[in-house]
């Protein structure tokens, strides 16, 4: 589950997302924008959640549509 | 300074005096140029006006059709386009600080195909910075500032096709281009009291137009009527090989009914629980609307399936926006923007899982597929375009609440890419507009199109005016 922004301590359970963003970018963001980039990665994290609940099989493709670019046929 | 009246006219009506000589391609041209330069600019509806294009393209429509040459209704007509279309002669700014120096040497086929059936060109018009896509929540998030609204200079316009709502509604151009991903045609539309299209994805090229979701991404005509949005999306409407998503399927805009003459037999449906969350005299309008319609067809109730599916579009735009937008994210220019969140939010896109991102896409599918069986039983689905009237610019966008993106049917809509129409039918708290929305299964614009059209022959809600 993802991290509660209300329950987050002093070493905080930080979301993954939140982890990435901060060590590829932090440096450059000050303390209320890391604030603001843990709360979105919770609510982003949340999103992908409820999507995680919802039930899908093997055999669902997702709704991408890929083809291969015209050739000639040999 | 006074607008011009005649730009309150509809396409329709400019038609009949353009040939009556009652006026010209070239006074119209002028009197919106004038327009936006002063009405335009205390909304922050302008980006950049394009008067010597525009004057230009003017002169030339006048000729032709002085010699005969008529291109079709939109000969002649001044519009403007969303500043995140390519055209030559302005900056492309895409409504951000970091591009305000763009500059394409092409056009977007959108503009291009106006150009075709003779509209005039006069201005790139203010939008949310990037369209939105990096998550604003402040109601400035543009370059231009907050876009204002004609019926109250306080409030909000809408977004993210804040420029082009604005602007046909304060009646200083007959009509502009948007572009929706999720919700930025239907809202300023609602917002603003105009008549606003979402076509069905796939239906107009984006070619020239700034990709934020390549998956989602539509444009579509904001108008005065329902009429002269179908006439705006037969103009530009079709298939074009620089955008391998548009594909060849027929339109028809239905030509205006005769007086007395009705298109009726239709079937509505209106999803179970709209009234949750929606504001008491938008409800109270909805509730007109529906007995106007009763008039013309039946009416249902239908219970939408309960699917993860704003869930679904905010994963997918956040990783599509990630991407389009990789190269300001890494480099740090994204800092530049207006909005402190935007600032920030899209480093966590930049972070998002590939696997989340494609199971959005596998749950989209499965919503596409139980909408379209859904909508296969009914013309459209009709409910209010959004549950609230337009903020004021003081405060912020409460995503979680009555906007469209809790619409009853506005994350699956884009989702599966089905078409909309929004329509103004009255008005609301703080005498600000409000909007009936009729969405339809895919491809059917023509049919969304006749209804609408059916709707406002027997009212007059989209003939107000705002005051000042």
């Amino acid at each position: 589950m993802p991290a509660n922004p209300d329950t987050l301590g002093s070493d905080r359970d930080l979301p993954a997302m939140a982890i990435a963003a901060l060590a590829r970018f932090g440096d450059r963001l000050d303390g209320d924008q890391r604030e603001v980039l843990i709360k979105t990665a919770i609510q982003l994290g949340q999103a992908a959640e409820d999507l995680r609940a919802w039930e899908l099989s093997n055999g669902d493709e997702p709704d991408t549509n890929f083809s291969a670019l015209t050739g000639q046929d040999s | 300074m006074a607008v011009d009246p005649l730009l309150g006219l509809s396409i329709g009506e400019l038609c009949v005096k353009l040939r009556s000589g009652e006026t010209s391609p070239t006074a119209l041209a002028r009197a919106a140029i004038e327009a936006l330069d002063s009405r335009g600019r205390e909304l922050n509806a302008v980006a950049t006006i394009m008067a010597e294009r525009a004057m230009r393209s003017a002169e030339k429509a006048e000729a032709e059709l002085a010699s005969g040459h008529d291109r079709g209704p939109l000969h002649g007509i001044p519009w403007g386009a969303k500043d995140l279309l390519a055209a030559v002669g302005a900056p492309t700014t895409w409504g951000a600080a970091p591009f305000r120096d763009q500059v394409f040497d092409f056009d977007a086929t959108v503009v291009r195909r106006l150009e075709a059936a003779g509209a005039v060109l006069v201005a790139k018009l203010a939008m949310v910075e990037l369209a939105g896509g990096m998550g604003y929540e402040e109601l400035d998030a543009a370059w231009t500032g907050p876009g204002r609204n004609p019926w109250d200079l306080d409030s909000w316009a809408g977004g993210s096709s804040s420029g082009s709502g604005a602007a046909v509604a304060a009646r200083l151009l007959p009509f502009a281009i948007g572009s929706e991903t999720f919700g930025s045609i239907v809202t300023p539309a609602s917002y603003c009291g105009i008549s606003g299209l979402r076509p069905t994805y796939g239906r107009v090229s984006r070619y020239g137009a700034m990709a934020l979701s390549w998956t989602l991404d539509k444009l579509g005509p904001l108008a005065r009527s329902a009429d002269d949005c179908g006439l705006v999306l037969d103009a530009i409407a079709g298939p074009d090989e620089n955008d391998p998503t548009s594909v060849q399927r027929t339109f028809h805009h239905p030509a205006p009914k005769g007086s007395g003459q009705r298109r009726h037999g239709f079937r509505f449906a209106v999803p179970a629980g709209w009234r949750d969350g929606t504001e008491p005299q938008i409800v109270d309008n909805i509730e007109e609307s529906l007995d106007t319609l009763r008039g013309i067809g039946t009416i249902e109730e239908v219970a939408l399936p309960d699917m993860p599916s704003s869930q679904a579009a905010r994963i997918i735009i956040a990783a599509e926006g990630a991407s389009a937008f990789e190269n300001i994210i890494e480099d740090g220019r994204v800092l530049q923007l207006r909005a402190p969140s935007c600032r920030v939010k899209p480093h966590v896109y930049a972070a998002l899982p590939a696997r989340d991102y494609l199971r959005a896409m596998r749950v989209r599918r499965q919503v596409s597929v139980e909408y379209d069986r859904i909508m296969a039983e009914y013309d459209a689905i009709v409910g209010p375009t959004t549950g609230d009237v337009s903020p004021l610019l003081t405060k912020g966008l409460d995503r979680s609440t009555r906007s469209t993106t809790s619409a009853p049917i506005g994350a699956p809509g884009n989702l599966a890419g089905l078409p909309a129409i929004a329509v103004p039918n009255g008005l609301g708290d703080r005498g600000m507009p409000t909007s009936l929305q009729f969405t339809g299964r895919a491809w059917t614009e023509s049919r969304l199109l006749a209804i609408a059209m059916e709707y406002q022959a027997t009212t007059e809600h989209h003939r107000a005016v705002p005051a000042g």
